[in-house]
């Protein structure tokens, strides 16, 4: 028997006994678990006893974790990972929640060791190779974070959140026009968090002095930031219950475009809560996205009822009476449907002037009674909204080229193509509304911006007729 | 980290400051209980000594007694302090948040402004120890949810005009349950109430009374949930700016245009967001040229976990650089309020004192079976390398004082060349940290005053002391909620030598040179119209 062997035998004997040892640990167990809602205990109840009926398994360690971690008990989260690392200190995963609660609890040196121990144990992990990136970059050792987002773009070239680290990095290395190319190149394909992308490569611009290019930028970049996608700690947030998992589940759902389900699952809730006000308004505003209006409407103004401030329950019950004006049986229907829409909206913005949704419905109206002027001012206002904005500049715009506001269209085209993934028909308005006010070489620039784009599209050469016609006229030469 | 004896011991309970704060809580937790805990200094009666006023807030839901006062306590010059609330007529009983002062009306003598969830009081001083609310007459009584306050003279008329964050669009029927998965009610992340609220810039009339002109100066266009504000020079243009820290959302740096309006340039400026290049939850700011290049640079402290942002002023714009001057880590295990950058051992660099109180409950309490809200403060020292180091023993007292800390203001208010720091607790007693550091350095301080004999706020300060290249500012409004001492003060170190001459630029662009003997370890009064013009 080779040395070797013998060697590896009695490691995985003491591997073994130590195994079998750390097997005895019971299960943390919050004090104050009887004063959990049902929901909770049951998810801790069942995670437990799993483990007992076989200690040895890490898996099932790490699924009490992330029972603990999802409902506020780091604390215990953090030993159940510490068990499944004890168990089986080859898995990356139990490493990384150990990291990952560390880095929480403030313990940075420890939690940037595991982290350590985690691109270790998977070298061709990028999720792990920019985390511990970002978190060196908060120790100031950036060159140290650089080597880390370069191997995080090698291993996973279509994950943006690398390429933004090592910009950073640059950034803070005070290579300016390096990071200015990263983020350019990045802008060319990703979907994901543009509007911080843009904010970013502003302040990249501003330190290369290119102020005006980043003005636009800045212009374009308010908005949500979306967490970057990782993979494990998304499976945390399954184990989310209780009262956060009742207002955040439903809204995940629909944000995914399951209806049907966040419904179901409101309704379940509201079984057991029938007064909370601000579920009912919830599940209006999904009865309102499914078309079921008289539902919505009740759920609404039940919920109004019980909480005659919500500005949210306001604002959504203008919004389902807006939506039925069109399908008023007689004018006298209509009236009073657009007297309903203006008294709520005014309510919502009454009751909180800084939710600007309401001037979106205020301006819609505006636009059906004839008013262009009113619905030009309210969807301006709107528009601003970084969150719910995009629908009512693409209002704003079509009223805007409607009206041949040339110049305020112009400006809001730009905006549009910069905040949100360009689509031909912005980039083509925008082309012909520079030409029209005779920013000629800017229109020339979105021109070949459509053709950098768009290259086989059919719609260039009339775009470029038209700058040829424009230009013979104010002899400029089209590029 | 350095180590050694205490920077401060708590003298608040012997000197004679007996306020207990109150914020109501029963059952629910309602946001502004845990965003109030207003202090600060300001000479009362001219006497050349710094008197106490601390906030009071009280109850918010029905039912219950009036609420307390706030207090105002004089400095009896002898390190005690007597409460003369009720002589000086300054206890007013709104659910109170921060303050402000000023010498709003030019008579030599600084008044009070308080801010409250509901209408804000303007006090006017009287000049001799009393104290008139003159809320009505001056048109300041804005009634939604006052935080930050300060005073600045941004039309360059030569009085001051007054900005005021609001933080929320708030009220008491609106109150939502946050509740963790333990069915334990909390505070909630204020952007879930979605409702941002707007600010409101008061021009002075010059006659006693203030127009709201925010939506024609600019200001109404950023709603925010905003807390702290401090007004400076930022682009050493001569016109004085206002930066506003909002919780969760940008910050806003208003860009005096010098025609009456203002602009957002936050995020063209880099400190909108941190480099991280999210919103975090702003709180308290603080401001002082720290690396001595000539501009201010800028320090905000946010929620734990969210590192503090310390921007660096390149004229045009800022860069973030908490990180590379050793913030980073040091601050992100404190939900930080108060903060300020002052000289504590005088050697000549500014430390900075951050006063820490989570809005959140914490998993693990830092006492056992403590409040899970408490933690200590910080203090760290510059350093001639340009980073912060950690003072030890933690927050620079002897034991650890573990509360939720709020408005921290500075003052050297027993005038012994070493900076004070007064802080304010949620439901608690305010610490007075008197200066204890052992081996101060040498010091100058500087008493700049208007036409009117009022703190001179504005006013940039400049000297040459060896090789360094002092710029300082007048200002009172800074940190969290709070009011400091106007004086300025600086560090010298060892065997330091004077200035041989001052120059201050007042707020209004006009220059003027003071030279003549000053002293190191003394205050040295600058009198607006002594000095030889530069004009």
């Amino acid at each position: 028997m080779s040395g070797l062997a013998i060697v590896l035998i009695a490691g995985g004997a003491w591997w073994f006994m130590q195994r079998e040892h750390l097997a005895d640990l019971e299960p943390p167990i919050p004090s104050n678990l009887d004063s959990a809602p049902t929901d909770v205990s049951d998810l801790i109840h069942a995670s437990r006893l799993a483990i007992l009926e076989d200690r040895s398994d890490h898996e099932r360690w790490i699924r009490l974790g992330m029972v603990y971690q999802a409902n506020h008990r780091k604390d215990l989260a953090l030993i159940c990972y510490q068990q499944a690392v004890d168990l089986d200190p080859t898995v990356a995963r139990s490493w990384y929640y150990v990291a990952i609660l560390q880095y929480l609890s403030g313990e940075y040196d420890m939690a940037i060791e595991a982290m350590r121990t985690v691109n270790e144990l998977n070298p061709d992990l990028a999720l792990g190779h920019w985390k511990i990136g970002y978190w060196l970059l908060d120790r100031n050792e950036i060159d140290n974070a650089e080597s880390h987002f370069a191997r995080a773009t090698q291993i996973a070239p279509r994950d943006p959140v690398g390429w933004v680290g090592l910009a950073m990095a640059r950034m803070s290395q005070q290579r300016d026009a390096e990071a200015a190319v990263i983020l350019e190149q990045l802008l060319e394909w990703t979907t994901l968090n543009r509007p911080y992308i843009h904010q970013l490569l502003g302040s990249v611009y501003i330190r290369l002095g290119r102020v005006e290019e980043a003005e636009h930028l800045m212009f374009a970049s308010e908005g949500i930031f979306v967490p970057w996608p990782e993979p494990w700690t998304g499976e945390v947030r399954q184990y989310l219950r209780s009262d956060q998992w009742k207002g955040i589940v439903p809204g995940m759902m629909v944000d995914q475009g399951r209806h049907g389900e966040a419904i179901t699952l409101l309704q379940n809730i509201l079984s057991e809560d029938p007064d909370n006000a601000v579920l009912l308004s919830d599940i209006g505003n999904v009865y309102r996205s499914v078309g079921e209006y008289g539902k919505s409407i009740q759920a609404l103004k039940r919920s109004i009822e019980l909480d005659a401030f919500n500005f949210l329950a306001h604002h959504n019950l203008a919004a389902v009476y807006l939506l039925l004006i069109d399908e008023a049986p007689e004018p006298e229907s209509a009236r009073r449907l657009e007297l309903l829409v203006r008294l709520h909206a005014e309510l919502s913005l009454e009751l909180n002037p800084s939710h600007r949704l309401a001037h979106g419905l205020l301006g819609r109206l505006s636009e059906m009674e004839g008013d262009v002027v009113t619905a030009i001012a309210e969807y301006t206002i709107v528009a601003r909204d970084p969150d719910y904005g995009q629908a009512w500049i693409n209002r704003l715009c079509t009223l805007l080229l409607q009206e041949e506001r040339w110049e305020e269209a112009a400006d809001v085209l730009k905006e549009i193509t910069y905040r949100y993934p360009p689509e031909p028909y912005h980039v083509y308005q925008l082309a012909v509304a520079q030409l029209r006010i005779g920013r000629m070489k800017a229109g020339m620039a979105t021109i070949n911006r459509y053709v950098t784009l768009w290259p086989d599209d059919d719609q260039i050469t009339k775009l470029r007729q038209y700058a040829q016609q424009l230009s013979q006229e104010n002899s400029v030469t089209p590029q | 980290m350095s180590s050694g004896l205490p920077w401060f011991e708590d003298v608040a309970s012997e000197s004679g400051l007996d306020f207990l704060h109150v914020n109501g809580h029963r059952v629910d937790h309602l946001m502004p209980e845990m965003i109030a805990g207003g202090a600060g200094w300001f000479d009362l009666e001219n006497d050349g000594d710094l008197d106490v006023y601390l906030v009071q807030s009280g109850w918010l839901e029905p039912g219950n007694d009036p609420n307390p006062p706030n207090r105002l306590y004089r400095n009896d010059g002898n390190g005690t302090f007597t409460d003369i609330t009720q002589t000086s007529g300054t206890g007013d009983r709104g659910y109170g948040m921060g303050m402000a002062t000023g010498d709003f009306d030019g008579d030599g003598d600084v008044d009070l402004y308080i801010t409250n969830l509901g209408p804000n009081v303007m006090y006017r001083n009287n000049g001799d120890g009393t104290m008139t609310d003159v809320t009505a007459e001056s048109g300041t009584g804005d009634e939604r949810w006052g935080a930050g306050a300060a005073f600045l003279d941004y039309d360059l008329d030569g009085d001051l005009d007054l900005y005021v964050t609001n933080y929320l669009y708030w009220r008491l029927e609106t109150k939502i349950a946050c509740i963790n998965a333990f069915g334990e009610t909390d505070y909630c992340n204020p952007n879930i109430f979605q409702a941002p609220a707007h600010d409101v810039l008061y021009r002075n009339n010059g006659d006693g009374t203030f127009t709201d002109v925010s939506k024609a100066a600019g200001i109404r266009l950023e709603p925010g949930n905003g807390l702290g504000v401090i007004c400076a020079d930022y682009d050493n243009d001569g016109l004085v700016d206002i930066y506003v820290a909002n919780d969760g959302t940008r910050n806003v740096l208003w860009k005096n245009q010098g025609d009456g309006t203002f602009v957002n340039r936050a995020m063209l400026a880099g400190c909108a967001v941190d480099r991280d290049g999210l919103p975090k939850a702003g709180m308290g700011i603080a401001t002082a040229d720290v690396d001595e290049d000539g501009d201010v640079d800028l320090l905000v402290v946010n929620l734990v976990n969210q590192t503090d942002s310390f921007y660096r002023n390149n004229v045009q714009y800022f860069i973030e650089e908490s990180a590379s001057v050793g913030l980073s880590y040091v601050s992100r295990g404190f939900t930080r309020f108060g903060v300020g950058f002052r000289d504590f051992d005088n050697d000549g660099r500014l430390d900075i004192f951050e006063a820490n109180g989570r809005v959140m409950r914490q998993e693990g309490p830092f006492i056992e079976g403590g409040d899970p809200y408490a933690e200590p403060n910080t203090l760290v020292k510059g350093t001639d390398s340009g980073r912060f180091e950690v003072v030890s023993p933690r927050g620079g007292v002897a034991q650890d004082l573990i509360d939720v800390s709020r408005a921290a203001a500075f003052a050297d208010f027993d005038n012994d060349g070493g900076i004070d720091i007064l802080v304010a607790n949620v439901y608690g007693h305010p610490y007075l940290l008197r200066n204890v550091v052992s081996d101060r350095g040498g010091w100058i301080g500087f008493d700049v005053r208007a036409w009117a004999g009022g703190p001179a706020l504005g006013a940039r300060v400049s000297l040459q002391i060896g090789d360094r290249m002092i710029m300082r500012e007048v200002r009172t409004g800074s940190s969290y909620l709070a009011a400091s001492d106007p004086r300025i003060h600086i560090g010298l170190g060892k065997d330091a030598n004077s200035p041989s001459s001052v120059t201050v630029r007042f707020s209004d662009g006009t220059t003027e040179r003071f030279t003549r003997d000053f002293r190191v370890d003394s205050y040295h009064v600058l009198r607006r119209g002594e000095g030889e013009s530069q004009d």
